[in-house]
């Protein structure tokens, strides 16, 4: 039996980080992974542009018509779409209720000449709004026309029963609301907190897919090529794999070090960027809690990663346990819209502290909320204690799996090889 | 430990034996890959572990370098446990190559080298000292995938030795190579021999078995088939092949009672004797017949004796 000897760990480890930081995929991959983000982003961008109507070109201008005769209800309802415009869209408002020209009005929705129409009763109080549309697809122009269309007509209710115009607007004007955070939340404010969120999940993302995809394709690689045979004969399982998860993290950070300064750079020759990356200063305190919790997720999931890695290992029949680790990463992704929106639920705080979700969930909660010191103690050890037990578990299916060639392998069989090997 | 295995140990040098498997067996759910096992692997022998492919050699070799710890059994190299400090003096060359095909060659020895207990610099140094002597020294930065396979071989062999190791287990070393490179490794491992270093042989090529090793054990489905010097065996397995020299006719081999079939050589007759029949005999009807100028009971090779008992297993 052999003892653990941090040498070989070493030595592992060394060999992982030399080979990959200087292999051509690395440059590729360090290039070519902002490169598709600033791409993707761009393109979103275009595309947005592209779909919103412009100021100044009256061809692409929407164009709504509200039919209302009461002078007075068009005068406020003049006034109350001139106070709240939107970009791109022209609302017209006409007195003109004939017959023929309703029917006209019909005509230039149906060939979508017209975006809407709305058609307001003559006589005030006007009770009815018939809103015409030529498909399904307008929600966001009936919203606007909706609201703002049920304001005139309060407005114009009030009129009518003799209220002044300036008590109108007085009873209208929302009040000053100012929110007071008796716990202050570690991150500054909501723009920080969105900012570190968003960072944080895709970077964990990223990195546990694209690392964990690495440790997985190492052993694998080494397993189907043998050399695993020659390694075993001077390091022990646990060191391969130590070394190699270890390696791999390292390569991992030198890459979002290497992204985060070009980034830095980048940002110089863009003022407004680089005002806005000066903006967000994160607490130590919580720059620690992302970055631990960063480093504790990786080592936890790269450890299962291994193991798909060891099981498969380029056998077409046991391919399946490559995507099992997949799992325990992207379930906490799917659950941050819950503990976003409510971070001190019991099912928030149970969530961020089961240790396979915790590193997405609690960093979710810490950006959303002020977590309580004690939970985030509770949420590092657990994540530490089952990292080791893994360690241990992993490390006795890895010894056996590396050498297990060409074969299905079962549940049941795994699970016995936890038990005794 | 079996009693050949003993016998074998009695016969030889009185030193402590550098590897020794006893009663060790493997089992793979249903699979019994070794079953039962004892050898011995003395310091200045070439030990040949022969078998039919799936015999459990593999299995065997990874408990040897405790790569696999045996079900039951014990393995012992230098007369303790194969533990780290016992494996830091052995080097082990695989069936299946595995090398970093990415890296260079120099990167490669260095790693393996440090990994087996070499200091960075002691490693270096030897990787490049080992490529200059097997022909590689204008190969050792380029990338192993770039090298043939002959060539990946060679290197493959330096990592197994790089950190002069007192026990190699080698298997089948010979694949990939031609006749100049078999004959340069044949010649190192008589080296490594003559340096009292123990060697583990597991190979198909029966020639090569034939001119080094000086004990085998052949095992098949897990189990012993025979073990001992290479030479005992030989003899103790009859031969029922003479080579007759003779002037005159060949008339006295027709139809003669003794003899299963014949066939005419350059320079001699070969004769197959029948199960049971005397070479003597054959002798005395020769001389009657012909003048003998030559009579020679040739020795079963290893590659007979292989197939004869492999069959039987």
């Amino acid at each position: 039996m052999k003892a653990f000897a941090f040498h070989q760990l070493w030595l592992v480890f060394k060999r992982e980080y030399r080979v990959r930081v200087r292999s051509k995929a690395f440059i590729v991959s360090t290039i070519l992974i902002p490169s598709i983000f600033a791409f993707v982003a761009g393109a979103i961008g275009i595309i947005a542009y592209l779909e919103t109507p412009q100021l100044g070109s009256q061809s692409s201008r929407v164009r709504s018509v509200v039919v209302i005769r009461d002078p007075v209800l068009r005068g406020i309802l003049i006034a109350q779409f001139s106070g709240e415009p939107v970009k791109g869209y022209d609302f017209e408002i006409d007195p003109d209720d004939s017959a023929a020209h309703r029917e006209w009005l019909q005509s230039q929705v149906r060939t979508s000449a017209l975006a809407a129409y709305v058609w307001l009763n003559a006589s005030a109080p006007v009770e009815r709004a018939e809103y015409y549309f030529p498909n399904s697809d307008n929600s966001r122009l009936y919203s606007y026309l909706r609201r703002n269309i049920g304001l005139a007509l309060v407005r114009a209710r009030l009129v009518s029963q003799g209220i002044a115009v300036p008590s109108i607007e007085g009873a209208f004007r929302p009040p000053q609301v100012e929110f007071h955070l008796l716990r202050p939340n570690p991150a500054r404010d909501d723009f920080v907190a969105l900012i570190s969120i968003f960072v944080l999940f895709y970077v964990l993302a990223i990195a546990l897919m694209m690392y964990g995809a690495m440790v997985a394709g190492s052993i694998a690689e080494e397993k189907q090529s043998r050399i695993v045979e020659l390694l075993l004969l001077s390091t022990t399982a646990e060191e391969l794999m130590g070394g190699k998860i270890l390696g791999v993290g390292c390569v991992g950070l030198t890459q979002m070090g290497i992204w985060v300064a070009l980034g830095v750079f980048l940002s110089a020759g863009f003022p407004r960027a680089a005002e806005s990356l000066q903006s967000i200063h994160l607490g130590s305190g919580f720059a620690a809690c992302l970055f631990t919790l960063f480093v504790l997720g990786y080592v936890l999931y790269s450890t299962l990663f291994a193991i798909g890695g060891a099981l498969a290992g380029g056998n077409q029949a046991s391919a399946h346990w490559m995507t099992l680790p997949m799992l325990p990463a992207w379930i906490p992704l799917a659950l941050v819209p819950i503990v976003s929106s409510d971070p001190n639920s019991t099912f928030s705080v149970v969530f961020s502290l089961i240790p396979y979700s915790a590193p997405v969930l609690m960093s979710a909660r810490i950006a959303a909320t002020a977590v309580p010191s004690w939970q985030i103690a509770l949420c590092f050890f657990l994540i530490l204690f089952t990292a080791a037990a893994s360690w241990v578990a992993c490390a006795r299916i890895y010894r056996v799996g590396i050498l297990m060639y060409g074969k299905r392998l079962t549940i049941r069989e795994v699970a016995r090889w936890v038990r005794y090997a | 430990m079996s009693d050949s295995a003993k016998k074998r140990n009695c016969g030889s040098a009185q030193s402590a034996p550098t590897l020794e498997l006893d009663h060790v067996t493997k089992r793979y759910q249903e699979v019994t890959a070794v079953n039962d096992l004892s050898l011995q692997v003395m310091p200045g022998e070439i030990f040949g572990l022969l078998g039919p492919n799936g015999a459990g050699k593999t299995s065997a070799i990874r408990m040897m370098l405790g790569i696999v710890a045996p079900d039951t059994g014990t393995v012992r190299l230098f007369g303790g446990t194969a533990d780290r400090a016992s494996l830091r003096h052995a080097g082990y060359l695989p069936e299946e190559r595995g090398l970093y095909p990415k890296m260079s060659v120099h990167d490669n020895l260095t790693f393996f080298g440090e990994l087996n207990g070499l200091d960075s610099i002691t490693a270096q140094s030897q990787s490049r000292t080992w490529c200059e002597r097997l022909d590689l020294g204008d190969r050792v930065d380029d990338k192993v995938e770039s090298l043939s396979k002959g060539l990946q071989q060679k290197v493959q062999f330096i990592a197994a030795i790089l950190h002069k190791p007192e026990f190699i287990a080698i298997d089948e070393p010979f694949t990939a190579l031609d006749p100049v490179n078999v004959s340069q490794l044949r010649e190192l491992l008589s080296e490594f021999r003559s340096e009292g270093r123990a060697i583990l042989l597991s190979t198909h090529r029966m020639d090569q078995v034939e001119q080094l090793c000086d004990s085998i054990c052949l095992i098949s489905h897990g189990q012993e088939l025979v073990q001992g010097r290479l030479r005992e065996i030989k003899s103790s397995h009859p031969s029922h092949c003479v080579e007759i020299a003779f002037d005159g006719s060949g008339d006295f081999l027709n139809e003669n009672p003794l003899v299963a079939s014949w066939s005419q050589k350059p320079d001699c007759t070969e004769v197959r004797l029948r199960e049971g029949a005397d070479p003597q005999e054959l002798l005395r009807a020769a001389i009657s017949a012909t003048l003998v100028r030559r009579f020679e009971i040739k020795e079963p090779s290893v590659e007979q004796i292989f197939i004869k008992l492999v069959g039987k297993a």
